[in-house]
């Protein structure tokens, strides 16, 4: 896996640039370009500096690279860079069809976004906020740090990482990744981890305590909470949970719908004295 | 049976990955586009798109007609995605075993300038090829809707076309 | 502390917050965490600030702005419900009854303003085909400006106008609804983990969700020591899977034969 070519100064130089511009993408996110905009900004760069004899060819790049983008942005950086790696063939070879330019794009940053945002929504910031909550509830100082660093040293380093691949090894990579299923190793033991935490979070974050009692006659009581932590301790949090994940996933309930849904159960069970 | 025709200018992602199989209950999904058939590295990303238990199969438009006249097929549910209208336009005219087509997205970045393009709602822009084909599409008896994701309403594309001449 | 001046400072934490956000790599810091201590701060009571921005996270952790599709925004809640809490003096009972509707309309907000962004779409296209490098660049951060100072405006007048009333209405709750309201902050946070569970379970791995369940409910292990679990757990599997990828990948390769397009047809169809 290691097809990493030797790289020109200039390209090294013009590549960091497009890393740090890569930060602002989705800074002006609109329904009409989304990061087309921080997309064409980003690799700028590149077509300045390979079109600069030939303002037709630049003005064509600018253009092609100003359409519709989406992809996670900590994973995009990818595709940013296997773009400007294509910008730059573009310039150098008579015989390269820009179109691929944009079909090239248009295929990944579906693949790209699945990945990125179980990955680092899904998994890594439910992981940093989970660490940072304990000490936040405690009222300490040290959480929105640790929050900001557990989660933005991978997603920096990952950016990075990303950048120099796509310019570098290209396509070459990612066919033979898929090819012999890293893909599905990296992903399968990351969404180890995410259920993990989810496991444990849903326990100490969903609470529920029942305040209902039955006097049984004498100093006799029955305790509704007792009863239900007898049988399985947080019964009422895991299964909420979960009849939640079947609605959603299964039954394509609206999630806004759910939390109304949600909060009306939580002041019904108030009415009705049993919380 | 194509259980959907579905015109999208990203073929494969996310939403669909996750949402439409299940919604139309199939685990079989064909990209009919002529680049991607022609391209490796894309044929893998779009198979890495989906959950394992989904196949992806993609061909040429003409391998893809090709493949659905095998009588074969027409005992399986398949859901069949196209990048423009025009692609799906050829499919329609050749197959006979469409339920419905759905133009979902289109024309956000086919390079024409978006002045020049007839705007159905947001996610639909339409060069004048793509006209052409719709035309064609409109005149003929297929179900033809817009709708971007199975929670979202299906919006008839012929009343769409309808109040957009008035 | 005027009431003015808390609604600037307000908006311009939020502005710093939501919109360095998405000016710098999509950071996080909008997150209730990070914010909720920063307004807790700059209104003179960062331990409110701490607790409320620790509980608000568990409430909004489910808002996954996956894909250009919101729903809630839960900066915006976090931001008002938070000031609130400090300016009435009604504490986490405020924030936690109000803050996720006001999350709601926030989210609202944010539809609207990608919206009214998008009238720049062709603005951008006419900068491309004048090959104006510039122009598309002042664009870029121009609309971000715009975007961020109009959420920064729209905050600033609810601190103002939104003080006196929340107060007000929160005080006129009858009981029951507020101890309801206590019970729904208590299983609000459900709702957030399905919509988390949604995007990485997978039946063969479920175990694990009840894994890490009984770590705490059990074991009351904290958190922090249930990630170190969950990071063993996904190396030893890591390498394991990995092994096994290399010996089926090694045993593939010995008996490769070519694959005919027919087979690949044949197989989709199997």
């Amino acid at each position: 896996m290691s097809k990493e070519q030797s790289m020109s100064t200039i390209d090294k130089k013009l590549l960091k640039s497009l890393f740090f511009r890569s930060f602002t993408v989705f800074a002006p996110f609109n329904y009409a370009k989304q990061g087309g905009s921080g997309f064409c900004y980003s690799i700028m760069p590149f077509i300045n500096h390979y079109y600069k004899n030939d303002s037709e060819k630049k003005t064509e790049a600018l253009t092609r690279n100003i359409v519709w983008y989406n992809a996670t942005q900590n994973v995009g950086t990818f595709i940013m860079a296997l773009v400007a790696s294509m910008e730059k063939e573009n310039s150098q070879k008579e015989d390269f069809n820009p179109d691929a330019i944009n079909a090239m794009k248009a295929s990944l940053m579906g693949p790209f976004s699945g990945i990125g945002d179980t990955l680092f929504w899904g998994i890594l910031r439910v992981v940093a906020a989970g660490i940072a909550m304990t000490f936040g509830a405690q009222g300490s100082i040290l959480a929105p740090f640790i929050f900001l660093i557990v989660y933005n040293v991978p997603s920096i380093a990952c950016r990075w990482y990303l950048t120099k691949l796509g310019f570098s090894v290209g396509s070459k990579y990612i066919e033979e990744m898929y090819a012999s299923g890293l893909i599905n190793v990296l992903t399968k033991a990351a969404s180890t981890l995410g259920l993990i935490m989810l496991g444990g979070m849903t326990s100490s974050l969903v609470t529920f305590k029942s305040t209902l009692k039955f006097n049984l006659g004498g100093d006799q009581q029955l305790v509704l909470q007792d009863i239900l932590d007898s049988i399985f301790k947080g019964l009422v949090p895991i299964s909420l949970t979960l009849i939640c994940f079947y609605l959603l996933s299964k039954k394509k309930v609206n999630f806004t719908v759910l939390i109304v849904a949600v909060i009306v159960l939580g002041i019904l069970l108030s009415l009705l004295h049993i919380a | 049976m194509i259980k959907e025709l579905r015109v999208d200018d990203r073929l494969i992602h996310g939403q669909i990955a996750l949402t439409w199989p299940k919604a139309l209950e199939v685990k079989r999904i064909v990209v009919a586009n002529d680049k991607a058939a022609e391209n490796k590295m894309q044929q893998m990303s779009l198979k890495m798109a989906v959950p394992t238990d989904i196949k992806v199969l993609v061909r040429s438009i003409n391998d893809a007609i090709t493949f659905f006249s095998d009588p074969k097929v027409k005992t399986i549910d398949i859901m069949v995605i196209v990048n423009s209208v025009a692609d799906a336009e050829n499919l329609a005219d050749h197959l006979e075993i469409i339920e419905r087509i759905n133009i979902a997205n289109v024309g956000r970045f086919d390079g024409v300038e978006n002045s020049e393009k007839l705007k159905l709602n947001s996610s639909i822009l339409l060069n004048r090829t793509e006209q052409a084909a719709l035309e064609k599409l409109v005149a003929s008896k297929l179900k033809l809707v817009s709708q971007i994701v199975p929670d979202s309403a299906a919006k008839d594309i012929r009343e769409l076309v309808s109040s957009k001449n008035h | 502390m005027s009431t003015v001046t808390a609604a600037l400072l307000c908006a311009l934490a939020y502005f710093i917050c939501f919109g360095g956000n998405w000016l710098i790599g999509q950071n996080m810091a909008d997150q209730p965490i990070v914010i909720g201590p920063l307004i807790g701060f700059l209104l003179g009571d960062l331990h409110t600030g701490l607790v409320l921005g620790a509980s608000l996270q568990a409430l909004f952790i489910g808002a996954v702005n996956v894909g250009g599709a919101v729903s809630l925004n839960p900066s915006f809640g976090t931001t008002l419900a938070i000031a609130f809490a400090i300016l009435s003096g009604g504490g986490s009972k405020v924030a936690l009854a109000i803050a996720v509707p006001l999350g709601l309309l926030g989210g609202l907000l944010e539809v609207g303003t990608n919206i009214l962004c998008a009238f720049f779409g062709d603005a951008w296209d006419k900068a491309a085909a004048e090959g104006n490098g510039k122009k598309i660049i002042s664009l870029h951060y121009g609309v971000w400006f715009l975007k961020y100072f109009i959420f920064a405006v729209v905050i600033f007048a609810a601190v103002i106008a939104g003080k006196e009333p929340v107060t007000l209405f929160v005080n006129s709750l009858p009981d029951a609804i507020q101890n309801g309201l206590a019970v729904c902050g208590g299983l609000l946070p459900a709702v957030g983990f399905a919509m988390l569970l949604k995007m990485v379970w997978s039946n063969k791995l479920a175990v694990f969700y009840l894994l890490g369940f009984v770590l705490v409910a059990y074991l009351e292990l904290p958190l922090i020591a249930v990630a170190a679990v969950g990071v063993v757990l996904a190396v030893i599997t890591g390498l394991y899977d990995k092994q096994l990828l290399d010996i089926s990948n090694h045993s593939n390769r010995m008996t490769t034969k070519t694959e005919t397009p027919l087979s690949e047809e044949e197989d989709f169809l199997s």
